[in-house]
């Protein structure tokens, strides 16, 4: 299962709490936050490291784009909800996908599913839990307290191949930290106490 | 007060935080809290932002001293720390005491745990050795009127959006925690000891939450406009 945590930032509160409704109901969705302004919001950006951020009106993107750049706040996919008709056609700069609340159920509800989907979500052939090889014996070092580098190195992969694994690792168990990831590695046999504790 | 916990029975915790017991008749919210000499407004406050996780405190409603915001919150730290975390302790001590096969897998979730509280701990220390004291001397400087030049240089290099950003993630634990719970761990005969600890972690996930969005809806916003007006009235350092 996927661990999306998304952003309704919308000052009117029915067209606020719909959106919120809509996202709810995806169980890619893990946390939503809402705020009436972007002011309220983007402070805490770097605190809930959003995957997704709806939005509207075009007016403040200078300021998203300056307060963004130089912040590790990762990659967030920006959707304007903006009302107004004429932004079908043309996506303002900031936005990486327009998505007017006027458009009908099924359009809104597919733009939604496609952006889960790149985002990482879940999809049929990806739902099994079953961990591979490369990715148990990744598995095994992290639980020995190895970095990513050291990891690389034995196994002969780049740093940013050990990252990808440690994603898929994590979104394949639920486990996120590197104790946790221990716990089951040990639960399952994967590595000994000794092992850890050396 | 009593509609109150039947309306939401997980405000019991929080009642008991403002020193409120149960017993109190039919008496209403103002008389209780007129009684224990509690801001009535402000345990409002904060109820309603327990019970609707939605809820936007609005400008008039953040009219509180911040003293009486920190001390609420340092009351839920205690709780934490003195309550709950031992409790569950306790809870993990009696299965490993209970079962007989699995044990060392019960022994592993007790470690996990320990090194959650250590983090929870830390965290905790950390807000009320140097977030908390920041807070109350933004406050002290904007009711005083005055702003020492010293106090602006702390504004300066370190302000509320900073202790913002360094707010360290203490839910990650919890959460992987639950999970190794639910879908890993070889199951013991009785599986009520389980089940026990998953509500209380759950619950303890989900008060923590409700706990930081009262620092970062209430208690933050407060700081930050404190700040904004303090170096906007005081531009120039006066001593």
């Amino acid at each position: 299962m996927a661990d999306l945590t998304a952003i309704v930032i919308e000052s009117s509160y029915v067209i606020r709490k719909g959106w919120t409704q809509i996202l709810r109901s995806f169980d890619e969705i893990r946390n939503i936050y809402e705020f009436a302004e972007i002011e309220e919001c983007l402070p805490l950006l770097p605190k809930y490291h959003p995957d997704l951020v709806l939005y509207h009106s075009s007016r403040i993107h200078q300021e998203i784009g300056s307060y963004l750049s130089g912040k590790e706040i990762g990659k967030i996919f920006w959707v304007d909800i903006s009302p107004e008709e004429h932004k079908k056609e043309n996506v303002p700069e900031w936005a990486d996908l327009s998505l007017s609340p006027l458009l009908p159920r099924e359009r809104i509800r597919q733009s939604l599913e496609q952006i889960m989907h790149d985002l990482g979500g879940v999809t049929d052939q990806d739902n099994h839990t079953e961990l591979s090889h490369r990715e148990i014996t990744v598995l095994k070092l992290i639980s020995r307290g190895l970095t990513n580098k050291e990891i690389a190195d034995k196994m002969y992969i780049s740093p940013h191949t050990v990252i990808t694994h440690r994603k898929n690792i994590t979104r394949k168990l639920g486990i996120k930290t590197v104790a946790g990831l221990t716990v089951y590695a040990i639960l399952n046999k994967l590595v000994s106490l000794d092992e850890i504790e050396s | 007060m009593a509609d109150l916990i039947h309306l939401n029975h997980k405000l019991l915790p929080v009642i008991g935080r403002f020193g409120i017991s149960l017993g109190f008749g039919d008496s209403t919210v103002n008389e209780i809290c007129r009684k224990k000499g509690i801001e009535t407004a402000f345990f409002l406050e904060v109820v309603n932002a327990f019970h609707d996780p939605d809820y936007y405190p609005q400008e008039n409603l953040r009219q509180f001293s911040l003293q009486l915001i920190v001390d609420y919150l340092r009351n839920t730290h205690r709780f934490y720390l003195d309550k709950k975390i031992p409790e569950i302790e306790e809870m993990i001590e009696a299965m490993i005491r209970d079962c007989y096969p699995g044990k060392e897998h019960i022994d592993l979730i007790k470690v996990f745990f320990g090194n959650y509280r250590k983090e929870l701990i830390a965290h905790i220390e950390r807000e009320e050795e140097t977030v908390f004291p920041y807070a109350l001397m933004v406050e002290e400087a904007f009711l005083k009127g005055s702003l020492t030049g010293e106090q602006r240089e702390q504004i300066r290099k370190r302000s509320m959006k900073d202790y913002q950003e360094e707010h360290d993630d203490i839910e990650e634990k919890l959460y992987d925690l639950k999970n190794i719970i639910i879908k890993y761990l070889p199951q013991p005969q009785d599986v009520s000891g389980c089940t026990h600890i998953l509500y209380e972690l759950f619950y303890l996930e989900q008060d923590i939450n409700d706990h930081s969005r009262i620092e970062d809806k209430v208690l933050a916003p407060k700081v930050e406009q404190m700040e904004k007006v303090l170096l906007e009235r005081y531009p120039l350092s006066d001593g």
